[in-house]
């Protein structure tokens, strides 16, 4: 089967660049002809022009699947013009209120890509793969029958992580009593950074004064505002000296930053999927997060979950997961299943072939 | 029949590993009263866990191994973390507080490095756990075992730990692991001695390894009374040491040290001190025949195969008493003795080579009788096919619990 991969951006580290990639070497395996198509390429990796899409699947049996997590007018109409099969993979876009009053540019986009939701359910496309049930949902909500959509978890570098061998300086510097909290996510407003300051600030004062957290993330000049914030609740929380933030990590800092937390705690509003989460329970690091988004579904039971973002709760969360070790290992075994079934590459690739099928 | 598998970091007929060997005795004897299957890797090599062997099936003698690739194999970052250990279990061992903790993802690091990796292993077991009726997992330090007993359900996993009291051992990480399986099974009484120490249980039975090479043999003639040692010829097996020893005997002039196996020691060219190379089986036996007395001075056995194939010869073994295992041989057999210090050793040596015919006789009947009363090969298949029976069946006698 000829099966084209359309991503309008495609990055090699990024979820939506790394998913693209490794489902096409999956696809790949499976004995189908795949090739990429991209309107941007950072990767070195052969992809061509979207304007050359047409002609590589011109039967009704081929496939396209139209990588979507942001507005791209250019994909719609390609989705409308050719005629073979359509496959959706949905990542999730961010509603636009997270962005309000922090950045208009972000705004705008986010809610010409949720806008999009509408027009793509319309198209009436073969399949909408969603990397998490929350994300099947903003399509089903959109009018596409349940029947017509799929749930598949990102392909993914956690095989990678695991093999790279750790930064050992960094590794052996936080390897001490010293409570540690890990935070990995870009700095954006849905990321929910500003109730995490509250919530460490909260434990150092009532559990280990001496707790540091590590922030891992990028820093995006378009959220200016939401950048000076978190510079401001850092400064009027007065947790300045314990706040280390880690910028333009390699796998072996992302590693031992993982190795030595006592927890990843994501407190983000809105997530599609959540790579971080799955990262920290393919390496045994403790979760706390919050429900929101596809949290939830992501960690399947393999960490403490809040419904709602109490500094209290977070920190004696964190302060339970350290003190007792039964939990921990419940939850690193139930981290570890959940990774093996249903996030690990063999697993994944049984699914899609499950899912593609359909297509046959 | 029921199917059992049985996972193990290594197995192949060139591996001389003990936790091996033991997998391999543990297969062949539970292959009359179920279908055995190895799971293993495709690593021949302990210190590298390179992929030398084809990943798939191989069927030897009636048992279906199925070797999985290694993901990890040895590097340098190991030796690193292995330094660390020592620093983050130092505590624990009684030693100073380094200050270093260890949070489990940093232990299971070092586990998951440390090697053999075989993600594909756990993942068969993950989706293929229910075609085993009982699983038995050998040797509680590598991830094979590890990570791979947390796919199969509790009341299936039969834990074989051969643990040593050794710094690995100390990380947390293992207690927690191994606290709950259906059953455990010790070699010795010392390794659940050792467990009740380092991981707050001991729960299990203990049960050994048969020796399979107890016939008596014609004893080989020699010019001189000598003494015998066989196995890998090392410091860490405490060579050295004996060497030094029989050097130092009074009366070194009129006997002998014999050595078999491989001499990664550089064994001198001196008066008396015979290397023989590898020898066969039958040689082997032989010479134990023949002996005065066998000496093992390792000061860490899990097990020691050899010198109880010499106590099945009826010939009086001397062995180092810092081994628990070794002290409790002889302790329970009476077929030999055990020594503290480098002097107790060649006095006892001295003693050993002049030993009256009646005590030498007493002793090795002694020995050869506990051999056979405790590791004879149908015992030891009646016991483990009954321990594994009752797991296999959903009713542990015992369930082994933390």
């Amino acid at each position: 089967m000829k099966i084209a991969m359309l991503v309008p951006a495609l990055g090699e580290r990024d979820a939506i660049g790394t998913d693209a990639l490794e489902m096409s070497a999956a696809l790949g395996r499976m004995g189908h002809d795949v090739r990429l198509f991209a309107a941007v390429n950072t990767t070195g990796m052969a992809a061509a022009s979207p304007d050359a899409i047409d002609a590589f699947v011109e039967r009704n049996d081929d496939v396209l699947i139209y990588h979507f997590a942001f507005g791209w007018p250019p994909g719609v109409e390609i989705l409308k013009r050719v005629r073979c099969r359509r496959v959706v993979r949905y990542h999730n876009v961010t509603p636009p209120e997270f962005f309000g009053g922090w950045s208009e540019e972000y705004e705008n986009a986010c809610r010409a890509g949720r806008e999009e939701i509408a027009v793509l359910a319309a198209l009436g496309c073969e399949l909408y793969l969603g990397a998490s049930p929350f994300n099947v949902d903003d399509f089903i909500e959109a009018g596409v029958s349940r029947e017509r959509t799929a749930v598949l978890a990102p392909f993914n570098r956690l095989s990678r992580l695991i093999e790279t061998p750790a930064n050992l300086d960094l590794l052996n510097e936080l390897s001490d009593e010293t409570t540690t909290w890990l935070t990995v996510g870009r700095l954006a407003p849905n990321k929910g950074h500003l109730d995490l300051f509250d919530a460490f600030a909260t434990y150092l004062d009532r559990c280990d004064a001496r707790a540091r957290l590590l922030v891992i993330g990028s820093e995006d000049a378009r959220l200016s505002r939401y950048n000076e914030a978190i510079r401001e609740k850092i400064r009027s929380r007065r947790i300045d000296a314990h706040v280390r933030f880690l910028r333009g990590v390699d796998d072996s800092v992302l590693k031992a930053a993982y190795l030595a937390a006592d927890a990843l705690v994501s407190l983000s509003r809105h997530e599609g999927f959540c790579v971080p989460l799955a990262e920290a329970m393919a390496l045994g690091t403790p979760v706390v997060a919050l429900d929101r988004g596809a949290q939830a579904w992501t960690l399947g039971g393999a960490g403490l979950l809040w419904s709602e973002p109490d500094p209290s709760l977070t920190a004696a969360a964190v302060e339970r997961l350290r003190a007792d070790g039964k939990l921990r290992s419940v939850l690193r075994d139930r981290g570890f299943a959940r990774v093996a079934t249903t996030f690990a590459p063999d697993a994944l690739e049984a699914q899609l072939a499950t899912v593609l099928g359909a297509f046959r | 029949m029921k199917r059992i598998a049985i996972v193990v970091q290594r197995c192949h007929e060139s591996v001389a590993g003990g936790a091996e060997a033991l997998a391999w005795q543990y297969a062949r004897l539970l292959s009359h009263a179920f279908d055995v299957e190895v799971l293993t890797s495709t690593a021949l090599t302990h210190t590298t866990w390179d992929n030398e062997l084809a990943s798939g099936v191989e069927i030897r003698g009636g048992v279906t191994i199925r070797r999985f690739p290694v993901a990890i194999t040895r590097s340098p970052y190991w030796n690193a973390l292995y330094h660390r250990m020592l620093d983050a279990t130092s505590k624990s061992r009684g030693g100073a507080d380094t200050g270093v903790a260890w949070r489990e993802a940093a232990q299971e690091e070092f586990i998951r490095f440390q090697g053999p990796y075989c993600p594909e292993l756990e993942t068969w077991l993950r989706r293929h756990e229910a075609d085993y009726q009982a699983v038995l997992f050998c040797t509680y330090l590598y991830p094979t075992t590890y990570f791979c007993i947390a796919a199969v359900p509790p009341k299936k996993a039969i834990l074989i730990p051969t643990l040593h009291d050794e710094p690995p051992a100390y990380l947390p990480v293992f207690a927690s692991r191994y606290a709950h399986c259906a059953q455990r099974i010790w070699l010795t009484a010392a390794e659940q001695r050792a467990a009740a120490k380092l991981w707050k249980f001991d729960a299990g039975e203990v049960l050994g390894m048969a020796v399979e090479h107890t016939q008596s043999v014609e004893p080989e003639r020699r010019r001189r009374s000598y003494l015998l040692y066989c196995g890998r010829i090392e410091a860490g097996k405490g060579c050295d040491e004996l060497l030094r020893a029989f050097e130092a005997m009074p009366s070194r002039e009129r006997i002998s040290l014999v050595l078999t196996g491989a001499d990664n020691i550089g064994v001198p060219d001196s008066p008396g001190i015979e290397y023989l190379g590898f020898v066969d089986e039958k040689r082997k036996l032989a010479l134990m025949a023949g002996a005065s007395a066998f000496v093992l001075p390792s000061r860490y056995e899990s097990f020691s195969i050899v010198t109880l194939e010499a106590m099945a010869q009826q010939t009086p073994v001397l062995v180092d008493a810092h081994s628990e295992v070794m002290r409790d041989h002889v302790e329970a057999s009476g077929g030999g003795w055990h020594y503290g210090t480098r002097e107790e050793m060649i006095d006892k040596m001295e003693a050993l080579i002049r030993l009256d015919e009646a005590t030498r006789q007493r002793m090795g009947e002694a020995g050869r009788a506990y051999v056979l009363e405790r590791f004879g090969e149908e015992r030891i298949r009646a016991r483990l096919t009954a321990i594994v029976e009752s797991v296999a069946n959903g009713d542990p006698q015992r369930i082994a619990r933390a």
